[in-house]
Parts: structure tokens; sequence; C-alpha cells
């Protein structure tokens, strides 16, 4: 009983807090259905200040791009990658980035890397339309 | 206390504020903070004192920084600018004058070895020599870009494998160096200006313009060599700069705004890689280059390489 508890203090349980924390951030930030970023305005100094928070990051990438900076959207994006190489909605916002900036190459190899990843029906799509712009 | 102890504290104090002023100097000023580490990657500061790079700790001016094998860091800088010092790299930030208010600011990296990925931040504003990223054989000069680097014996394996090396050409197995731009390119849909970088080695200067567009320095006062980076090139890139998933999805899923969605739209301007700003684009999204530039082909090329027509859309040597 007593090493159960103890368990129950270790590190696991932190960092399983830490990422059910994100998780319920990521949430309450960013709907399944998304239309567009009307969080808070996120600064650079904030991102600064946190540039391992997931959450933050996304949004301000989101807040980003939506402006047409897709250079610190993409920064943002490969930040979070680095940390959730299997994040792969991520990986889709970022190859869209991609595309934008004109490196179409390396937007390429990330719609290809999507390809046989599990996408919702609406990400497939996107993931299918960006794949015919880049081929023109 | 007694009178006699007086001195004592006086000398005490004294010593006290010389060894916090030596310690301020040495430890020089933050420019910025560790953002992402991967694996083995350690950071030596002036007094040479060396670490293991850890997230959210600053980035001081003069700390040198050196990279293993499949290991990565990637740096937050105060300007925006994101340096990833890939591995077996070991690079080093030797200026940094940044501030927000003024337009003067300027920046200096020297990278003596190994792969590294640049995205401008915003001293590249200043203008095209406000950032200088130096290796034993060359300098570069970078404006609103993301660029990558590779300096040492493997840009010399790249540059043979694309059969651009004229035969008896010196190579400096150490030196030698590669920088491929990857944009944004000639047409970026956003607010981001397009990216240009211009190499000098001796008295040889090239301009490059476009994405995966690449240059090699062979040695030390050597012509840059201009070519397109092979997609074989790129995937050496790719396996040390970018990620690659480990395993199932895992973390939260999320739908893209629906922005993308619009510019996937047949017939919309920015999905046809129009030269508009698709948001708040204006003042930062264009050049501003000189109208008639003179342009390479798309073959390699080195400083006596062919010059085709005049057009404001690619690159320019500007040797003597």
């Amino acid at each position: 009983m007593k090493k159960r508890n103890k368990q129950r203090t270790g590190p696991h349980r932190l960092l399983r807090a830490s990422h059910i924390s994100f998780l319920a951030a990521l949430a309450m930030s960013v709907s399944p259905s998304a239309t567009e970023y009307n969080g808070p305005a996120i600064t650079f100094e904030q991102i600064y200040a946190n540039p391992d928070d997931q959450a933050l990051n996304l949004n301000y990438a989101r807040q980003q791009a939506a402006i047409g900076d897709y250079l610190h959207a993409a920064a943002s994006l490969e930040r979070m990658l680095y940390s959730q190489p299997n994040w792969d909605s991520a990986r889709l916002f970022y190859a869209l980035c991609l595309y934008h900036l004109d490196d179409l190459q390396a937007a390429t190899r990330e719609l290809d890397i999507l390809q046989t990843r599990p996408l919702t029906p609406s990400q497939r799509g996107l993931l299918n339309d960006y794949r015919k712009m880049v081929a023109k | 206390m007694s009178m006699t102890n007086k001195p004592l504290l006086s000398i005490s104090l004294l010593v006290l504020t010389l060894g916090l002023s030596t310690f301020a100097s040495a430890q020089s000023a933050s420019i910025g903070v560790n953002a992402a580490v991967k694996g083995d990657v350690t950071v030596t500061t002036v007094d040479q004192i060396a670490k293991q790079a850890v997230v959210k700790e600053e980035v001081y001016l003069g700390q040198m920084i050196n990279s293993k094998k499949v290991s990565s860091l990637q740096i937050l800088l105060k300007d925006k600018t994101v340096f990833t010092v890939g591995p077996e790299c070991e690079l080093t930030i030797d200026k940094f004058v940044y501030d927000p208010n003024k337009a003067n600011n300027s920046m200096v990296a020297n990278v003596s070895k190994g792969m590294f990925r640049f995205m401008s931040g915003n001293i590249s504003n200043s203008g095209a020599d406000a950032v200088s990223i130096n290796t034993p054989t060359s300098s570069m000069g970078i404006r609103g870009t993301m660029v990558e680097g590779l300096v040492g014996a493997n840009a010399i394996q790249i540059a043979q494998g694309a059969g651009i090396i004229p035969a008896g050409t010196a190579l400096d197995a150490t030196g030698a160096t590669l920088f491929v731009l990857r944009g944004p390119g000639q047409n970026t849909t956003g607010m981001n200006r397009k990216g240009e970088i211009t190499v000098t080695s001796g008295d040889h200067t090239v301009i490059v313009k476009g994405s995966n567009r690449a240059v090699f320095v062979p040695s030390a006062g050597a012509a840059p060599i201009v070519f397109s980076l092979s997609p074989i090139a790129f995937q050496n890139f790719s396996q040390n700069l970018r990620t690659t998933p480990t395993g199932p999805a895992t973390y939260g899923r999320f739908e893209i705004d629906s922005h993308f969605k619009a510019k996937a739209q047949p017939g919309s301007a920015s999905a046809q890689g129009g030269n508009g700003a698709a948001g708040a684009g204006g003042a930062s999204a264009s050049g501003g280059i000189g109208a008639s530039t003179i342009v390479f082909g798309l073959g390699a090329i080195g400083g006596i390489g062919a010059v085709i027509a005049n057009n404001n859309n690619d690159e320019e040597p500007s040797s003597p």
C-alpha cells in the first residue's frame, strides 16, 4: 500500500498531470472544429518565456498564420514537432505553412509523411488539396 | 564591530564588488533561450565551463555550442530569430545588437562545423548585411530567410554527388561549406519577405534567391558554385534537421483553421501562389530588390557560369 502511494507522488504522476493539463488547455483553446483563431493575443515575449508550452506555441502559430506570418508560425510548429513528432495535426499545419512560404520540397516531405497517418476527413481533404497545389 | 575591523570590511566589500563585476563581464549579455533540446548538446561559457544544454536556459553571447551525433538544439533569440544547431555542429554567436526601437541592429554567428538551420528574426530587417553567418571558407549575409547550412566533409560529399565540382578544384575537407536557401520562395503568399542570401568567399560574391537553391564553397577564396539541391541531398538535411514520427499519433488532434481551406480552393489568388499578402501583408511582404539583375540558369554554375538574362526574380554574381 505504501509502495503504491509512493508511486503516485513520483515523477510519472507529475508527468501525467502535466500531460493532462496540457490536453485540457488544448481542448479549451482549440475546438475540434476550429474555424479561426479568436483567443487572446499572444506576444513573442510569452513564447520567449515559455518556449516549451505546446498550447501557447500552437495558438501563437495560429495567430501568426492568420495574419500571413507563416515564417514564425512555422518556427513555432517546428518547436512543437521537436518534442511531439507524432502530433499529426501540428505536422499538417506545418506543411501548409511551408507551402505558403513556397518551400515546396519541405512541404511535400511533410505531406508525404502524413499520407499514411490517421487524419480526420477534413484534414485528409486539406492534405489532398495541398498535394494537388504542390504538384501544379 | 570594533574600529580595527572596518578597513578589513572595506577591503572585503571591494573584493566582492570586483568579483561580481568580473563575473558579470564574463557572463556577458543574454541574447536568447534554449527552446528545444534533443540528445547531447554542450554549451561552453566564455569561462570554459561546459554543461548540457537545457530547455529554457538563457543563451549568452560568445558561448560555444557543440552537438553530438543525433543531437540538436533550437535556440530562440530575442529578435525572433530561430537557430537550429544540427548534429555534430559547432556554433558561436559573437555579435548580437538588437534594439526593437532602432534600425541598425546586427548579428554575427560562426559555424565551424556541422549542420544548421536558420529562420530570420527582426534583425535581418535592418539590411542585407545585418545578419552574417561565417564559416571557415565563406560568409553568408541573410535577408528574410529560412536557410540551412553544412560545413565540412559532408558538404563536399553532397557537392560531389551533384556533380558540380570542376575537375582540379581544391577542396577544404574541414571548411567546405554548403548553404541552401529554403524560403520564403518567389511565390510565397504571406507577409514574409522573399528570402535572399549573399555568399562571399574571398573576392567572389553571389546572391541567391528562390527556394532550394544551394551555394557550395569548396575552399577559402574559391568561387562559390550555385546549383539546385537534389532530392537525395534534401533528404540528408531532413534526416538531421527535421522531425519524423516515431510511433502512433498520440497528441491532441485539432482541425486546421479555415483560412487554409479557403486558400486551397481553386481560383483563390493565394492558392495559385500569387504575390499578394494573405493577411496583414503590406509593408514587409516584398523585398525591394533592384529591377535589373543577372540570372543564372538552373544548372550548376560557378563564378564564371552562364549569364542568361535580365530578370528580377533570381540570382546575381557580383564578383569584382
